[in-house]
């Protein structure tokens, strides 16, 4: 396969603006920026329609669209046209004290379908492989067929199934038996890690959003179709790689945070920096992110959807409230508070360089020159009363500044994991009004086109996969079990539509298995590598 | 003898003490959290992730049962308590939550191998799993939790107690598995012996085991417990989560509490790689206690 057209589009959806650009090999045609509407889906299509006005590009020469959208978070927080799961546990005797659905919003619960669309089954595997209980098929024909009336989707959830993942395919044959080739069904070793219910309520979440997304990409295919533009479609994932659209569907729930994760890459698409910090400033606070081999750093830590306590992998963001519009609190002779309040949307209104009343970040940015001129991207202009922020008193501009400067260099610091300096990248609408010189960034960049960068990191379309192993290093020789994790995450990244001859390892985690006798670990390998014939084509 | 574990009611059976009300507490939902907030305090993040025991612990709540708090100085010198934990590797035991009749079949086989029936129980550590599972117990068996522990924080092995030091054995001790195979180890004083054997039984259960141990009498448990580190744990919690209500500072509400001083601060630059993961989780953990609501 081979894209048809040089050019792509990558759309970037974000809390108030969805981002746009157009590029051509290394260099931006155009660019946007559109207010996110509350379907998201209208929104994203309109980005596209300025991007082809702005650009006179022909509809035949886009040969590649790439889409980090927030569809499926908003529908689990809004509990908006979920799909109803029905959720089979394999594990009995074992987790009876915990059934599924412990501790989840009553609401989400409902939306879902509830309790009675749960089933535990005996089932599941230690962590040697040994079942726990065989699987007793008969009573899972009978349990499907039981719930197959009022659910829409599946989620399946074996123990250990990172580990040992037959009987969950095997559940999987079962279900399209019974109800139809066609019915989706996520199976819980296929979305996350160890970690049995968080793994559950990731894989039930990602079951209940898989209509919201087919909905939205084949209302972006039938724009595009409409609009004579035959390009593949891709969807952003949050670990910085893309996904072909027909396959995005099967695993909705990873366009959680796609955006912070697309901004990464687009810093990296900038800058050609491939390893530092990310500081993404917007209009009422600042994500500061890492970047590793060119690529998200993974978080650590549970990630909370809608209430429930998941295990998905997702970029390792701070978020401070510090933004354009942040407020600062002065008692006329000095600054003496940053934050958090903000002028959110107002800053036109409220903000002093546009003869309003209050002190922003924005302000002492346009005081301290480093706002002076106007941005091509945003309709209006930076300042309509300069004179008003340079009226601010020096004493206080400096006080304020130097307190965004260590808001900043503080954030940077906490998430650094060794001492030496980094290069530091600035990028969102509101990162023209923060200091550029910071304690512990090696150097300080800036580039243009920053305001979009989640928009070009879309339009970067790297594969990537993951494999996981659990190993007795008494037994086993090290160096074997981890090429042998590597095999296995080549065989994924080709299933997910990349090359595997091309495949890079980006991550090895080991993992020991403490208070156990024996050297036991958990091995886990990420791998990228680029879509299969992406190079090839042209036109 | 019946094979099954009949279920008491721990109100009955302070009634039986005959003790009076302001000796005793009922736990509730947000009092499970709290103690668990403050065990973790106490426990420097240590015993694995209490997860598990909290969900376990409302869930017994959610059904109705009860879970009543009481005081060690009032309960009888002659009473048999025994307390009941997992042991294993906290990463199995994410994966392998309990199975819901595990502390039936424990102190049903713990009450027959001693020959006597058991009125109360309590928690054998104070942070980590081990914590909310004591009271998760007390639940389900419908025993009262008494208000002490064996460590006044997280230790990793069986015989780390101050029952053991002054002479309480761990032993006999019931370890069972989900599908309620079950082995009694009784090795009279040798408590790190039982510790090796019982780990390694673990190993063969699928690398996490359910155990019930340290019978004693209530005049054992007053003598040799950590008396009313239940209540410390509480009100700990309650402290950081007032602090967080009121947006201050938790750690300087800690500090206050406890009467105590700062005794470091520091940043951690940087420990072999694969150690980086658990300190800033560890840290994270502090700062945070993401399982709390």
């Amino acid at each position: 396969m081979s894209l048809k057209g040089k050019y792509r589009i990558g759309i970037d959806v974000g809390g108030t603006f969805t981002d746009g650009v157009l590029v051509l090999d290394e260099k931006v045609v155009a660019k946007t920026k559109d207010r996110t509407t509350s379907d998201v889906t209208t929104g994203t299509i309109e980005v596209i329609d300025h991007l082809m006005e702005k650009s006179g590009v022909k509809p035949e020469s886009i040969g590649l669209i790439t889409l980090s959208t927030t569809h499926t978070t908003n529908a689990i927080i809004e509990r908006k046209g979920l799909d109803k799961v029905g959720i089979i546990r394999l594990a009995l005797p074992t987790g009876s004290a915990i059934p599924p659905l412990t501790g989840w919003p009553k609401d989400l619960k409902e939306a879902l379908g509830g309790k009675k669309n749960v089933t535990m089954i005996p089932g599941g595997y230690n962590y040697n492989g040994e079942p726990i209980s065989e699987l007793d098929e008969e009573l899972v024909r009978e349990k499907v067929r039981d719930m197959s009336d009022n659910v829409d989707t599946f989620a399946v959830t074996g123990v250990f199934s990172p580990v040992r993942s037959d009987q969950e395919i095997r559940v999987a044959e079962i279900i399209k038996e019974e109800v139809g080739e066609d019915v989706p069904i996520t199976l819980s070793g296929e979305i996350s890690t160890i970690s049995l219910l968080e793994r559950e309520n990731s894989a039930i979440l990602n079951a209940s959003v898989i209509s919201v997304m087919n909905r939205a990409i084949n209302a972006i295919r039938s724009a595009m179709e409409s609009r004579d533009i035959d390009a593949e479609l891709f969807i952003m994932q949050n670990d910085g790689s893309v996904i072909k659209a027909d396959q995005a569907t099967d695993y909705p729930i990873f366009t959680l945070a796609s955006g912070p994760a697309a901004s990464i890459r687009g810093a990296v698409f900038l800058t050609n920096i491939k390893n530092g910090a990310l500081v993404d400033v917007g209009g009422t606070s600042t994500d500061i992110g890492y970047m590793v081999d060119g690529f998200p750093r993974e978080s650590m830590m549970t990630v909370e959807i809608g209430g429930v306590k998941t295990n998905i992998r997702a970029p390792d963001l701070t978020s401070i409230p510090l933004g354009g519009g942040t407020i600062i609190t002065t008692d006329g002779e000095s600054a003496k508070k940053l934050g958090p309040e903000s002028v959110a949307l107002d800053l036109q209104q409220l903000a002093k360089s546009y003869g309003g009343p209050m002190t922003t970040v924005h302000d002492i940015g346009v005081a301290k020159g480093r706002l002076h001129e106007d941005l091509a991207i945003f309709s209006t202009p930076y300042a309509t009363h300069p004179e008003k922020a340079k009226s601010i008193p020096k004493k206080i501009v400096d006080e304020a500044w130097d307190m965004i400067k260590e808001r900043i260099e503080k954030t940077i610091d906490e998430m650094k994991t060794d001492p030496e300096d980094i290069p530091v990248i600035l990028v969102g609408g509101g990162s023209t009004v923060v200091p550029k010189k910071l304690k512990g960034a090696s150097k300080t960049y800036q580039p243009e086109h920053s305001e979009v960068a989640g928009a070009l990191g879309a339009t970067l379309a790297e594969i990537a996969a993951y494999a996981e192993n659990v190993v007795d290093l008494e037994n086993r020789d090290r160096q074997e079990a981890i090429d042998e994790t590597i095999e296995m995450a080549k065989e994924n990244v080709e299933k997910n539509g990349g090359d595997p001859e091309k495949a890079v390892v980006l991550d090895i985690q080991e993992v020991p298995f403490s208070y156990m006798p024996g050297k036991r670990e958990k091995i886990r390998v990420k791998v990228k590598s680029e879509f299969k014939g992406i190079r090839e084509g042209g036109d | 003898m019946t094979r099954e574990y009949e279920k008491k009611d721990p109100y009955k059976i302070i009634d039986e003490w005959d003790i009076s009300e302001s000796d005793y507490q009922v736990i509730d939902g947000r009092a499970i959290e709290e103690i668990t907030l403050g065990a973790n305090i106490l426990a420097t993040g240590g015993g694995g992730d209490p997860e598990i025991g909290l969900k376990w612990a409302k869930n017994v709540l959610d059904e109705d049962k009860d879970i009543v708090m009481v005081q060690p100085e009032v309960i009888p010198d002659d009473i048999q308590l025994a307390c009941a934990a997992t042991l294993g590797a906290p990463i199995v035991l994410t994966e392998k939550p309990p199975a819901k009749e595990n502390t039936k079949k424990i102190f049903y086989e713990m009450e027959r191998y001693l020959g006597r029936s058991i009125e109360a129980t309590f928690p054998i550590e104070c942070g980590g799993v081990n914590s909310p599972i004591g009271y998760a117990v007390g639940g389900e068996l419908g025993l009262p939790v008494i208000d002490v522990d064996g460590m006044n924080r997280a230790f990793p092995e069986l015989q780390m107690t101050t029952f053991a030091t002054q002479g309480v054995p761990a032993t006999p001790v019931v370890t069972i598995d989900d599908h309620h195979h079950c082995c009694v180890v009784d090795m009279g004083e040798k408590n790190k012996v039982a510790e090796d054997i019982v780990r390694n039984i673990a190993m063969k259960y699928g690398g996490i085991s359910w155990i019930g141990c340290y019978p004693m009498t209530g005049k054992e448990l007053k003598e040799t417990g950590v008396l009313h580190s239940q209540s410390l744990a509480w009100n700990l919690g309650k402290t950081v989560m007032e602090a967080r209500r009121r947006h201050d500072d938790p750690i300087e509400s800690i500090l206050e509490f406890l009467k105590s001083d700062r005794g470091m601060g520091g940043l951690i630059y940087s420990r072999e790689k694969s150690w980086i993961s658990t300190v800033i989780l560890v840290l994270k953990q502090h700062m945070d206690f993401p399982w709390v609501g």
